[in-house]
């Protein structure tokens, strides 16, 4: 495979063009140009901007808003967070989900849906 | 330094045998039970092998770090820092990171103290070399100060208390070592002992605030525990950073 094809490097036998060889060369740029130090700043950039984001959509399922909630749902909320930390919860979050949108399109929600014990 | 392979070949061993008695125990059950040690860091247990899979895998910085310092001090220059020193600080970096993963692959008790005992070591390594330098003592001194550091800790880690801010004891051990280290640090920096080069210094105090913010944050608020991308798998990795760039400012001292 040759990214350029020309009679000129068809007859030269010194420019090597494999694969392996060019992989070789773009490290060898990356590291001789010090443009590893871009990638490294938008590396930096990227996860800080992830993991803020990510935090902040999460930040009231983890820590409901308890003042803001009625006095008879405050222990639901509160029960709902912590099964939102387990594995468990999250795969129990996904059959709620399904299970409301069968009620939004009018198709009964099952019982194990509901309580997150269903099959998924 | 004398350049050699010795280094490397140590560490290379050392990560070989340590990763691979990790996974064997993971695999065998040998460090117990699911207890629930480290389930305070965000991320949520799974059902598989690997209990917390970032916060596991991302202690793969620690072996590379671990493995960069010993190649360093294969090639490196003659400086401060002796080559046994130097390899022994590679292979301590190396083990944090199966202590580490023993405790988030796991969430054991056993685990819980391979990760704590493995911090122990390379913080009490950080305050012996840096008392070593500072009283200008030889090799006994060194050791002398590194096994206390690790009793110290041991003894501050059996009280079952909470501690604001860094949870438990052993943790509040670990950082008063740090704290200690830093500051006879920056004494040896005004007493201008010796010709070092500071900026490595600075790149490996300015990675570890950064990664207990984040250590913290990811604890307390920032927290998503079903992202791959967690807060405390950064802390991990900028503690490696940390670790490598504090190798690197020891290796410069002449």
């Amino acid at each position: 495979m040759t990214t350029v094809d020309s009679s000129a490097l068809a007859r030269d036998l010194h420019t090597r063009t494999s694969p392996i060889w060019q992989v070789q060369a773009e490290i060898m740029k990356v590291r001789t140009t010090k443009l590893w130090w871009l990638f490294l700043i938008g590396v930096v950039l990227v996860t800080a901007w992830a993991l803020l984001r990510n935090g902040a959509v999460h930040h009231y399922e983890m820590y409901p808003p308890l003042d803001q909630y009625p006095a008879n749902e405050r222990a639901q909320a509160v029960a709902q967070a912590v099964q939102a930390k387990t594995y468990a919860g999250r795969r129990g979050r996904r059959r709620r989900r399904t299970s409301k949108q069968h009620r939004a399109y009018g198709v009964r929600g099952c019982l194990p849906c509901a309580v997150g014990e269903g099959r998924s | 330094m004398r350049r050699g392979r010795g280094p490397i070949l140590i560490a290379g061993a050392t990560a070989a045998v340590s990763c691979g008695l990790l996974v064997l125990a993971v695999w065998r059950g040998w460090l117990g039970p699911d207890v629930g040690r480290g389930a305070t860091f965000c991320e949520a247990a799974r059902d598989g092998w690997v209990r917390q899979p970032a916060n596991t895998f991302s202690n793969v910085g620690f072996v590379a770090a671990g493995l960069l310092i010993a190649w360093h001090a294969s090639v490196a220059r003659d400086g401060r820092l002796v080559r046994h020193l130097a390899t022994a600080m590679a292979c301590l970096v190396v083990l944090l990171g199966p202590g580490s993963a023993a405790m988030h692959a796991t969430q054991s008790a056993a685990g819980g103290h391979l990760d704590m005992l493995s911090m122990y070591l390379v913080a009490s390594f950080a305050v012996a070399y840096a008392a070593m330098r500072w009283l200008g003592g030889g090799t006994a001194l060194f050791v002398a100060t590194f096994v206390g550091g690790i009793a110290l800790c041991e003894l501050v880690g059996l009280w079952r208390g909470e501690v604001p801010v860094v949870m438990s004891s052993g943790n509040a051990a670990f950082a008063l070592l740090l704290v200690t280290a830093t500051v006879l640090e920056v004494a040896l920096i005004r007493r201008e002992q010796a010709r070092a080069e500071r900026r490595y210094a600075y790149a490996a105090l300015a990675a570890l605030l950064t990664a207990f913010a984040i250590w913290n944050a990811a604890r307390a608020r920032l927290c998503d525990p079903h992202s791959l991308l967690q807060g405390h798998a950064v802390w991990h990795v900028l503690c490696a950073v940390a670790a490598y760039f504090l190798y690197r400012y020891y290796a410069s001292e002449r």
